[in-house]
């Protein structure tokens, strides 16, 4: 596939069909996952949203609640610094592809509020201590939310659906500050999971979810690529 | 705040991105007034419950701002980027709603007459996507329309329409490419 030219037929028209919304949640999950690593296919979307946005007008705009902007204006100002970016050893570490996503990854923090709007029907007892939000180097993503809870546990799960290719498996790891490998939290089915606090769980601890062989890396390291990261910040 | 759509020219939409994507929130309250309005009727569309449009606008706007970084002007427009955004949302939430709620059924829709299509004079590039819709047949532009505005999926399609499966695919696949070449002419 050359970059600069069209993508071919099918990827352009699953871009489109993206687009349009007609895919279920699976299909569509599956095409973000891809966009990530398929310039083709990002750029074949991106090229669909500019084509097919104006489909929007047919729709009346409805001024939004007043209490939204405050939501908006109260998730963004949860911590915000900069994360520290520290050098890795190992082939995995400068993957291009892991630090682009680490550097947007402190932005993204503030999306743990936005968590909670997907848990209506659970009642909110305890508040996270810390929190991180993982999200993906390039293309469509979805955001992973981890929140590290006061009663020991690690809530994980997606803003979105999210797919993982057949016979693999996504593993969560945290990496901590100074450490220079990380340690596996488990593997970590799509719908997300809850566990216990490890030890290494604290501020500016990095988050990472890599794709792995089923049933998780062999090896007790990462071995596939590092598809979201985020770090973990007291709020 | 200035809550005119028609005065967010696509030049300073794609500035006010190009300044959330270094931290400026002023950038990202700017965006809101020009447009939630417009996405939260997109989302109310697609999700037709209140809560969950208001979930997936805000949503949508912390994304913006998140992600500003990664809008390409190059690729795409400010609008459309942002468009995109919101009925990815709202469509996530709407098909994890249903699926979490095996009885979950939005409201009906409201039938569209051709004729809508009338609204869409915003710009040329809204012109001319309407001048291509209009090229269609009839039956396959209504599968496009409820696709976009409403937030069909190819089986919500067919249930709807009463038709197999497959042909629903068909029919939009072909329909995405006469819109493409009809847009874009020296592609084909």
């Amino acid at each position: 596939m050359s970059g600069s030219t069209r993508p071919d037929e099918e990827t352009d028209l699953v871009a489109g069909e993206y687009v349009l919304g007609v895919l279920d949640a699976a299909a569509a999950a599956q095409v973000r996952l891809r966009a990530a690593a398929e310039p083709d296919l990002a750029r074949a979307i991106a090229a669909w949203e500019r084509r097919l946005a104006p489909m929007a007008d047919l729709v009346l705009p409805m001024p939004p609640p007043p209490d939204i902007w405050l939501r908006i204006d109260a998730s963004l100002k949860a911590p915000s610094q900069v994360v520290s970016l520290r050098q890795g050893g190992g082939t995995l570490w400068n993957r291009p592809g892991f630090w682009r996503a680490t550097t947007v990854a402190a932005a993204a923090l503030a999306a743990v509020f936005a968590g909670i709007a997907f848990t209506p029907r659970q009642p909110i007892l305890l508040m996270p201590d810390m929190a991180a939000a993982l999200i993906q180097a390039g293309g469509p993503s979805t955001t992973w939310l981890v929140q590290a809870m006061p009663d020991g546990t690690l809530r994980v799960r997606a803003l979105g659906d999210v797919a993982v290719p057949s016979g693999r498996d996504f593993e969560l790891w945290a990496l901590a500050e100074g450490a220079s490998t990380p340690v596996s939290l488990g593997v970590l089915p799509p719908e997300g999971a809850r566990i216990g606090r490890k030890p290494d769980i604290r501020p500016r601890t990095q988050i990472l979810i890599s794709l792995e062989p089923k049933g998780g890396s062999p090896t007790g390291l990462p071995t596939g690529p590092v598809m979201y990261s985020g770090a973990l910040q007291s709020l | 705040m200035n809550s005119d759509i028609a005065s967010a020219s696509p030049e300073l939409a794609a500035e006010l991105l190009g300044r959330c994507a270094e931290g400026d929130r002023t950038a990202l309250r700017q965006l809101y007034g020009l447009y939630s309005a417009k996405l939260h009727g997109i989302a109310f569309r697609v999700t037709r419950q209140s809560s969950l449009a208001a979930d997936a606008l805000h949503d949508a706007f912390v994304q913006i701002f998140q992600q500003a970084s990664r809008f390409d002007p190059e690729r795409g427009s400010a609008e459309g980027w942002m468009i995109a955004l919101v009925r990815y949302r709202a469509l996530d939430i709407l098909r994890r709603r249903a699926r979490e709620e095996p009885g979950f059924e939005p409201p009906e829709t409201e039938d569209e007459s051709p004729d809508v299509l009338t609204r869409m004079v915003g710009n040329a590039e809204a012109r001319a996507l309407r001048s291509c819709l209009e090229t269609l047949e009839p039956e396959r532009r209504r599968l496009v329309l409820h696709a976009f505005v409403d937030g069909l999926s190819h089986t919500d399609l067919a249930t709807r329409e009463g038709m197999p499966l497959g042909t629903i695919k068909s029919w939009i696949r072909r329909s995405l490419a006469a819109l493409r070449s009809c847009l874009e002419p020296s592609l084909v």
